[in-house]
């Protein structure tokens, strides 16, 4: 089987030889239809920190010299001709999504904030929700604390959206493609992931560094250079 | 937007200590950003899948059962599945 790393355009650099993919594996490219794609043998690719970042590492790799198309981890193709196939099929498709990405890189942005105190924060401020979220006396009363315990969701949801509102004002990347992510878990209020030129990486270092100063009651975490795995 | 610079090609990364500061891995919680985006994000292909989780091999099954198998991969994994995913244009 042939693990697949990621697809660019035919003509571009090809993986440096002592480039190691998954296991240790060579990583070559195949190349058909306009397009190339960045490959492994592997007899079975299973979803470990280890072969996860792996992956990743040969798909950075690619990054350095022109902008990939990352594949997802957990399909392999049995064989080269297989490859080939799967190229002449998303030819078009992917030469648009290659043009789209060029010369740029992902940025991403975590927000974490303490769900306990932005909870109370919020019951605080609405103490008619606070009342009911004590232990049911009867099925009514449990239904009327559920029907408000989702309120106090929706209101936390909006909170959420509105901070990370905040942060993307502050890091002017109102041109950039976003892609935004609320509450994935309690204590995440956000992830916010943006398509930016590679050139302006610096630039944006450096307002995430002024978000994180305009909003010291939550913590920013900023991740890339990535590939633009959320933009294909 | 990359739309707007017209297909122009790459120009090489320049080799500064933002790109060497990633490089590094040393960020905290790198590897949820990394899980995040290697199995739930990134081109889908339709190729014979060679996930196997818990011991199950999920080998040869169609696209629709790769993506369940993922999010079992996630949480097998101890990492969150779902969240509110929204596309700005």
């Amino acid at each position: 089987m042939l693990h697949p790393y990621c697809v660019r355009r035919a003509g571009d650099p090809a993986p440096d030889p002592a480039l190691e993919g998954l296991a240790g594996a060579a990583v070559s490219l195949l190349e058909g239809a306009g397009l190339g794609v960045w490959l492994s043998p592997v007899e079975r690719a299973e979803p470990t920190p280890e072969r996860l970042r792996e992956h990743d590492r040969v798909v950075r790799a690619a990054l350095r010299s022109a902008t990939p198309l990352p594949i997802r981890f957990g399909a392999a193709l049995p064989d080269e001709e297989a490859a080939q196939r799967m190229l002449e099929e998303r030819r078009e498709e992917w030469r648009a999504a290659l043009e789209r990405v060029a010369g740029c890189v992902e940025m991403g942005v975590r927000v974490d904030w303490e769900p306990e105190a932005e909870r109370a924060a919020l019951l605080a401020a609405e103490p008619r929700l606070r009342e009911t979220l004590g232990t049911p006396a009867s099925g009514r009363e449990y239904l009327e604390r559920r029907r408000r315990e989702r309120q106090v969701d929706e209101l936390l949801q909006k909170r959420a959206r509105a901070l990370l509102a905040r942060v993307a004002g502050i890091l002017e990347t109102g041109e950039a493609p976003t892609t935004q992510t609320l509450l994935p878990r309690p204590e995440v209020a956000g992830l916010l992931a943006q398509l930016v030129p590679r050139s302006t990486v610096g630039a944006y270092r450096a307002r995430f560094e002024r978000a994180r100063a305009a909003l010291p009651e939550v913590e920013l975490h900023l991740s890339g250079p990535w590939a633009p795995y959320s933009f294909v | 937007m990359a739309s707007e610079q017209g297909g122009a090609r790459d120009t090489a990364f320049p080799l500064d200590a933002d790109w060497e500061l990633w490089e590094s891995g040393e960020e905290p919680h790198s590897l949820v950003e990394l899980v995040n985006r290697v199995l739930d994000r990134g081109v889908v292909i339709t190729g014979d899948i060679t996930l196997s989780v818990a011991g199950v091999d999920l080998v040869y099954l169609g696209l629709s059962v790769v993506l369940t198998s993922v999010s079992t991969a996630r949480r097998s994994m101890g990492r969150p599945v779902g969240g509110v995913r929204e596309e700005e244009p």
